[in-house]
């Protein structure tokens, strides 16, 4: 059986980007253009990883999504790569070393996104 | 007025909404490169999405040249102007773009549609366009815009209104509307290359003709722009 991944982007080009490159590689794929869509689908489908862009309506809402899963006992253990255009912005340094407590996601990747990083990523999660 | 601070957010948020269609060009092209798309017709459609991503670029630079053109004011010569000649222009322009979504544009029958103002018609040709492609934009398919004008009671300004029948703003956002590099939470969600300068390049070039505009929006219900623009008085100083 193959793993399900979750994609979170408000830009339909990076969404069918990734859905390639994931289902090149055997994933099933599942995308959502924002915040309540993928709330639905996390809570109807077994999802075993998120890739989950940062920028999305407004500043905040990538990170609540984020603070949302990782604080819900059903969906805790979840890996999420947090995907974001621009490293440093605001408070939020994106470095897993100094705010892995503050956003206890498991990957910050700088778009754009190679495709074979990405799986590399994913496969190291996913083990 | 802007402070450091103020100058730092306008830049990152500058810096991520170019940078996001540049990834997502790479994004679509690395596909081909990379040989996850071989198939020819394919491959055809990625590059013209990728194409469009780039024209998006160019509006978005576009918006930023004109803007810091407003700094040079020596490029605004004025001249009496009809302001309805010139908003006939735009909506003749925009006309096209609302009939895509089939948004009906009814201008009032019985207003005032023969005035002048000492402007420059090409700045507040972008005005106009800008204000009604944001009504296109943020309305709904079947929606409506709808112009209205009249002289204020001392007979020296023209005002202009125009309302859409749009997603609105939220009380919360509407303060922010004419800030450089903001875009209410609800405007984000049409992602189409506004990088947010559309409005605060209207305010400044209205203001350059000593006008002014405000806003008016209920959520999911629509807005109200309303500009006042000086009536044209023969033998004033054309310059700026």
């Amino acid at each position: 059986m193959s793993y399900k991944i979750l994609v979170v982007d408000d830009d339909v080009d990076v969404l069918d980007s990734r859905k390639i490159v994931l289902e090149h590689n055997n994933y099933e794929v599942l995308t959502a253009t924002n915040i309540q869509v993928a709330d639905e689908i996390l809570n109807k489908e077994k999802i075993d990883l998120i890739i989950l862009d940062v920028m999305m309506e407004n500043d905040s809402d990538g990170f609540n999504f984020a603070q949302q899963v990782k604080t819900d006992n059903r969906f805790s253990k979840i890996p999420i790569i947090l995907a974001t255009a621009v490293n440093q912005r605001t408070k939020f340094k994106f470095d897993i070393e100094q705010d892995g407590v503050f956003m206890p996601v498991e990957k910050f990747m700088e778009k754009p996104i190679d495709p074979d990083d990405l799986i590399i990523t994913i496969r190291g999660l996913l083990k | 007025m802007s402070n450091i601070s103020d100058d730092k957010k306008a830049l990152a948020v500058l810096a991520h909404d170019i940078k996001s269609p540049l990834s997502s060009i790479i994004d679509l092209l690395t596909l081909i490169d990379k040989g996850y798309v071989t198939n020819p017709e394919e491959s055809k459609q990625l590059v013209a999405r990728a194409i469009k991503k780039a024209s998006i670029l160019i509006k978005m630079v576009d918006d930023i040249l004109d803007y810091s053109k407003l700094e040079d004011k020596s490029l605004m010569k004025r001249e009496k102007l009809n302001i309805f000649n010139t908003l006939n222009e735009s909506i003749m322009l925009m006309r096209p773009y609302a009939e895509k979504r089939s948004i009906a544009i009814e201008q009032c029958e019985f207003c005032v549609n023969d005035e002048y103002v000492n402007g420059n018609h090409t700045f507040l040709l972008r005005v106009f366009n800008n204000i009604i492609m944001n009504a296109i934009k943020y309305n709904r398919n079947s929606g409506k815009i709808i112009f209205n004008s009249y002289r204020n009671s001392e007979n020296k300004n023209i005002i202009l209104e125009i309302s859409d029948t749009g997603i609105g703003i939220s009380s919360d956002d509407i303060d922010k509307v004419f800030l450089i590099f903001e875009r209410g939470s609800n405007a984000r969600k049409n992602i189409d290359g506004s990088i947010g300068l559309g409005l605060s390049l209207v305010k400044q070039i209205v203001e350059d003709h000593e006008g002014t505009i405000e806003i008016a929006s209920t959520l999911n219900v629509g807005t109200t722009l309303k500009i006042t623009l000086p009536l044209y008085k023969e033998g004033e100083n054309n310059e700026l």
